[in-house]
């Protein structure tokens, strides 16, 4: 299977996102790992609840990694994203991508994470040092939407094409 | 009227684990934000317009029509990884 996508309430594993994209024929693996970082906007975090539509934010990981296989064809992915709380460095996210050549993985890895922060239904909620909460402003997804290949719900598929 | 209950998400939960909306049938996405709006007040308005509404499966555009009690859930706009 050369795509793997989940989201999980259990500590995300770098080695398992590695041996998940290793292939004899690849020479590269690139890893992406993202962490809560201590501070945003001037304001000290102490750790952030991610909140995430499961279903819909795999089913949007996997369309951004077979999108990424059509720009870089023979590429392998896994993608692991985290569902809860987490403290200051704690990995919220780990994408790995191989590839015969490093350019490939390099690419499509960067692709993936820009993609994902785009268009996965992920919410972070911070909290911060004084005990106040905030949830982060994010991207619309208004644009998936009127381009999904539902319509109006009345009309047959074949019929939009 | 048809209720439909809307699984909040994000900067959603401040209103609970849920919402209920009741609508005509024959209603479609927008007129159910609509609904959504009259009963969280304008100040929210934009944030309703700005968040999509999705089945258990996908997210449905503003046209779309719903034909029966369909599970929903409201998307705020996202900003994972």
């Amino acid at each position: 299977m050369s795509i793997k996508v989940l989201v999980s309430s259990d500590p995300l594993s770098l080695e398992t996102a590695v041996q998940s994209v290793v292939d004899p024929a690849h020479g590269a693996i690139d890893t992406f790992i993202g962490t809560v970082r201590n501070m945003h906007e001037g304001k000290c975090v102490t750790g952030i609840t991610y909140d995430v539509h499961a279903v819909l934010a795999e089913q949007a990981f996997h369309e951004i990694c077979e999108e990424a296989q059509g720009l870089w064809p023979d590429t392998r992915y896994y993608v692991a994203h985290y569902q809860g709380a987490l403290d200051v460095s704690g990995i919220s996210i780990i994408i790995a991508v191989s590839s015969p050549h490093r350019a490939e993985s390099f690419e499509a890895c960067r692709y993936v994470i820009e993609e994902i922060k785009k268009r996965a239904p992920v919410w972070k909620k911070e909290h911060y040092v004084d005990g106040m909460s905030d949830w982060l402003p994010g991207h619309s997804l208004s644009e998936e939407a009127e381009h999904s290949m539902t319509c109006c719900g009345h009309c047959q598929e074949d019929a939009h094409g | 009227m048809i209720n439909y209950s809307i699984k909040c998400f994000g900067v959603f939960r401040q209103f609970g684990d849920q919402l209920n909306v009741s609508v005509t049938p024959g209603s479609c996405v927008q007129q159910i934000k609509a609904a959504l709006v009259q009963q969280l007040g304008e100040q929210h308005k934009t944030l309703v317009e700005e968040s999509v509404l999705a089945n258990d499966n996908e997210i449905l555009p503003n046209a779309y029509i719903l034909q029966e009690e369909t599970p929903l859930s409201i998307l705020p706009p996202v900003c994972g990884g």
